[in-house]
């Protein structure tokens, strides 16, 4: 009897340690965002970085949106800080901003700030890959509110194009290939795909969310942060020596678009600097553009 | 129901809600070979990690005692995407320590650099393979791929 006292607490002791040290050991640790990023940021009095830290949340429901006068009504707006539940709602948004017959067009602008090369090539095709990139992307939203055109082109920071796709079920540019377009929807070409995966990988619970005024916008911000155990190349540059990966998405929270996503690194030395930034531009389009309709008559070459 | 059952129920379910509570689901790919070269026994390694943000691929080369040298004579870390273009290739030459026991070298890519990022379509795979060197004198080359 006595035996098995001690044994039952020893082993819920037991079992709790070898999960925690499991967790603990995992190859790379996301961490809330609040403590980590902004105590390894230098130079800034300790004062306020506490604040900072112990700075409060936003409440879930009860967020009551600004407003510069006190005489309009004020409007309560759901900002949950739930990943989940943000991804449900943007989904929705974006989808209610969006998602009407016709065609979508959406450009990302993409920049590196880190030191390295501009171009890769691939030694077993000759391919380039630019560093810095315009990927630009034209989906055409059918009467049934189906995708059933995706028109994907890239190019370089100069022109220089490296990527051309088209998936398409429409009469006028048929492919051979359109399985792409099966599961395709606009909250994913937006980058909701990302936090799907961050959903996925169990990771909901370990991203930062926060709702901030920017440029008389409202705007939500998602942080996920990757911690390395010794520092690591970032990107293809060798000497990155970096020892966390902070990646921000902005989206606007009234529409559901996304605004931009910041890539910040911090390299073992605690320095900190953007690695990275994307700009996003979404907007209907009621007429093609010449060249694009080109494009497509040379591509949509399957009839 | 007796105590003894009770308690145990009481324990299963308590390292159940812990390991729940802990549970991560990252795609990770990690294999490994071994063998000997004059008398030294050694281990090639190699890894690929999915991670929300990006991806993570790894190059380890061990041995139990020192070795000449020990590394590799070419490591590759690249993504290929569904429309048969890479979205990041990052090569490495041959790269040794020398009377060593260990080398190791690894590269992260942001999600920026993968195929959704770049191409707007998905991976075929994400890979890390190449040569694994072992030499006491004469230079044994291990071939190792982690690919998912």
């Amino acid at each position: 009897m006595l035996s098995r006292k001690i044994s039952i607490p020893l082993i819920i002791i037991v079992a709790t340690v070898v999960v925690l040290v499991v967790s603990i050991n995992q190859p790379f640790q996301r961490a809330e965002a609040i403590e980590e990023q902004e105590l390894a940021v230098p130079q800034q009095p300790t004062q306020e970085l506490l604040q900072a830290v112990h700075e409060e949340q936003p409440s879930i429901a009860d967020t009551v949106a600004p407003t510069s006068d006190p005489d309009l009504p004020s409007v309560r707006v759901e900002e949950p800080t739930d990943l989940v539940r943000v991804n449900e709602i943007l989904k929705e948004k974006i989808n209610a901003s969006l998602l009407q017959p016709g065609w979508v067009q959406v450009t990302k602008e993409y920049i590196s700030f880190i030191e390295s090369e501009e171009t890769t090539t691939v030694p077993e095709n000759g391919q380039v890959i630019p560093r810095d990139y315009i990927l630009e992307q034209w989906l055409l939203v059918a009467e049934d509110l189906t995708i059933t055109v995706q028109y994907i082109r890239g190019t370089s920071l100069s022109g220089e194009e490296y990527t051309t796709t088209l998936y398409s079920k429409d009469p006028r540019w048929p492919t051979t290939e359109t399985t792409a377009l099966d599961t395709l929807d606009l909250p994913s070409v937006l980058e909701t795909r990302a936090l799907d995966d961050i959903i996925a990988m169990g990771f909901a619970g370990e991203t930062k969310i926060e709702y901030i005024d920017e440029e008389g916008a409202r705007l939500m911000t998602i942080t996920t942060i990757t911690q390395f155990p010794r520092p690591i190349g970032f990107n293809g540059w060798e000497d990155a020596r970096v020892m966390e990966y902070a990646q921000t998405y902005f989206y606007d929270w009234e529409t559901g678009l996304p605004h931009r996503m910041e890539e910040l690194i911090t390299r073992e030395d605690g320095t900190q600097m953007l690695a990275g930034v994307s700009v996003y531009a979404v907007s209907h389009v009621d007429e093609l553009p010449m060249d694009l309709v080109s494009r497509l008559d040379v591509m949509g070459g399957v009839r | 129901m007796n105590q003894k059952k009770l308690n145990l129920i009481i324990v299963v379910l308590v390292m159940l809600l812990l390991t729940l509570t802990h549970l991560k689901n990252v795609d990770a790919y990690t294999t490994s070979l071994s063998g000997s070269t004059g008398g030294v026994s050694y281990t090639a390694y190699k890894s690929v990690l999915i991670l929300p943000g990006g991806y993570y691929g790894q190059v380890e080369s061990t041995a139990v005692s020192s070795m000449g040298r020990i590394g590799i004579s070419y490591w590759t870390f690249d993504q290929k995407c569904t429309n048969g273009q890479w979205s990041f290739y990052y090569n490495l030459g041959g790269t040794v320590n020398l009377n060593s026991t260990y080398f190791m070298r690894d590269m992260f890519y942001s999600s920026s650099e993968g195929c959704y990022g770049k191409f707007g379509v998905s991976t075929t795979y994400t890979r890390s393979t190449g040569n694994h060197e072992f030499n006491m004198g004469t230079p044994v080359y291990r071939f190792l791929e982690a690919k998912l």
